[in-house]
């Protein structure tokens, strides 16, 4: 009662300090307790994570302006206790879109992730890196209870398994960002096909070290995501260039590829990207999309891929302006490939276009 | 073709008391840039939720940041003197500023108060702003526990 009669005060001083107009007739604050929603936002905005939650056990006028309009927090600097505080501070603030939790040690418990799919149904963007101690629960948790994420970040949360992460798949469809680095149990084939089929809108997956994805996987990551523009798969080692082939072919809007230690793959890799650019420049051709989407590749790192051959790495980065291979700007990483020394991109040999090219890219 | 730079304001305090300002530099408030727009001013113009201790410190930022010969970072200098007064000073204007709808001040005033705001705890915000506590006992118990971790 008493909460809803703070709101009811803040909303109604709010109403009448918002804007600006006319002259008189205005309440005045006797006391910051009833300070306009607003104003207070407005100020927090300006503090740090942790002086916001100060803020919001100061009075219940607070706490309710705050639950009100505070949509992102991050409560990474909470180095020993951040799960009593999730478990304390979320249910109080049902509006989060955005909440930060990623760990230097592992801290957070199924409990805490349970507690902010139960309250938190607006989550657009979840952060739990490094959350070593979490178990498939709380994905199931977060599927039943957060269906719009958008970004997702699981990395280092080595206990997931597949399973787990296909259940989710089926439920958090509009995915867009997704890091799995180190999640070797939950990144396999069988989780990928998921993903590819479930979560269309996937523009950026990170398989960073899940040495058991293979083909089938990203083949399936490949058809079902045509709107793919940034993949990792480094450490991916089983990786062959069939599953190259298949971005190459699917994925026109790709622009950073992470291939790094992935020894299977061909100069056929190579070829086949660079040939899917040609065709991919006379479909769009007509097309109202913007000059940036055209810009392809714009970076690769083919480290220790130690079978390709400069021809063919060379043809890449003839098709590819803003492959960069010229110091300071350099996109193509080529890290343990001796023989790759003698690619070049095109600022070398094209000066009046690589000025143009810089301009373009400035934006 | 029109007098505004010479054309002059009467603000009125709430407690009455009357201030002369240009009105050219007075309309960095939009609450009263409004009221010159829509012709709707009186003379003087009320302030009733301003007092004139208030009202002179709001009009003395107005005029230094309406002087077109001062730089940008000449006001900035300006702006770092202005701030040091006493916390409750500071949220007197803070909310003169909403009133007024004057950004500038506000946003010089809200940055300030936001810095000192970051090292508090619980108490010392409520200590400063004036605020009593109004949890109950379990409230505050519950709330209290998360105190613990704001400070790690």
């Amino acid at each position: 009662m008493r909460e809803t009669e703070s709101l009811g005060l803040c909303f109604e001083n709010m109403l009448i300090f918002g804007g600006g107009a006319g002259g008189g007739g205005r309440w005045r604050i006797s006391e910051w307790k009833d300070i306009p929603a607003e104003l207070l936002l407005r100020i927090l905005s300006l503090v740090d994570d942790r002086t916001v939650v100060v803020a919001s056990g100061v009075c219940h006028g607070w706490r309710d302006a705050i639950s009100w309009g505070l949509t992102h927090i991050s409560l990474s600097w909470c180095k020993k206790n951040m799960n009593n505080l999730v478990l304390s501070f979320v249910p109080n603030f049902t509006k989060l879109q955005v909440l930060i939790l990623r760990q230097d040690a592992p801290q957070l418990q199924d409990n805490a992730v349970e507690t902010i799919a139960s309250y938190c149904h607006d989550l657009q963007e979840l952060d739990l890196s490094k959350s070593f101690k979490l178990t498939d629960h709380s994905l199931y948790t977060i599927a039943h209870g957060c269906p719009d994420l958008t970004k997702l970040n699981i990395s280092g949360c080595s206990a997931f398994s597949d399973s787990a992460l296909a259940y989710l798949s089926r439920f958090c469809r509009k995915l867009k960002f997704l890091n799995l680095c180190g999640c070797v149990k939950a990144a396999t084939d069988r989780a990928l096909k998921a993903i590819g089929f479930n979560c269309n809108q996937l523009q950026s997956l990170n398989l960073g070290w899940c040495d058991h994805v293979g083909d089938e996987g990203v083949k399936s990551l490949a058809y079902g995501c045509p709107d793919l523009r940034a993949l990792d798969l480094c450490g991916c080692l089983l990786i062959r260039d069939e599953s190259v082939i298949a971005l190459a072919n699917n994925c026109l809007h790709l622009r950073s590829l992470d291939l790094y230690y992935c020894q299977n793959i061909t100069d056929r890799a190579m070829y086949s990207l660079a040939q899917s650019r040609v065709k991919n420049k006379h479909e769009t051709w007509d097309s109202p999309k913007n000059e940036y989407e055209d810009e392809g590749l714009t970076n690769l790192n083919i480290s220790q891929c130690t079978a390709l051959t400069p021809p063919a790495v060379q043809a890449l980065c003839d098709s590819f302006p803003a492959l960069h291979t010229c110091p300071g700007r350099h996109s193509l990483i080529i890290s343990g490939c001796l023989n790759l020394t003698s690619v070049h991109c095109a600022c070398a040999v094209q000066p009046h276009r690589a000025a143009n090219l810089l301009s373009h890219l400035a934006h | 073709m029109s007098s505004s730079e010479e054309r002059k304001l009467i603000l009125k305090s709430s407690d009455n008391e009357e201030f002369v300002v240009k009105e050219s530099s007075a309309v960095q408030c939009l609450t009263i840039k409004n009221l010159v727009e829509d012709r709707c001013v009186s003379d003087p113009i009320p302030l009733a939720n301003v007092d004139s201790k208030i009202l002179a410190l709001v009009i003395e930022f107005m005029e230094k940041h309406a002087e077109t010969t001062l730089s940008n970072s000449e006001k900035k200098e300006f702006d770092v003197e202005f701030v040091k007064k006493p916390f409750d000073d500071l949220l007197e204007l803070i909310l003169a500023a909403n009133y007024l709808d004057f950004r500038e001040l506000m946003d010089v005033l809200c940055n300030t108060c936001a810095k000192q705001m970051e090292n508090w705890s619980v108490e010392e915000v409520r200590e400063k702003f004036n605020i009593q506590n109004d949890y109950t006992v379990e409230e505050e118990k519950a709330a209290r526990a998360e105190n613990p971790w704001a400070f790690e």
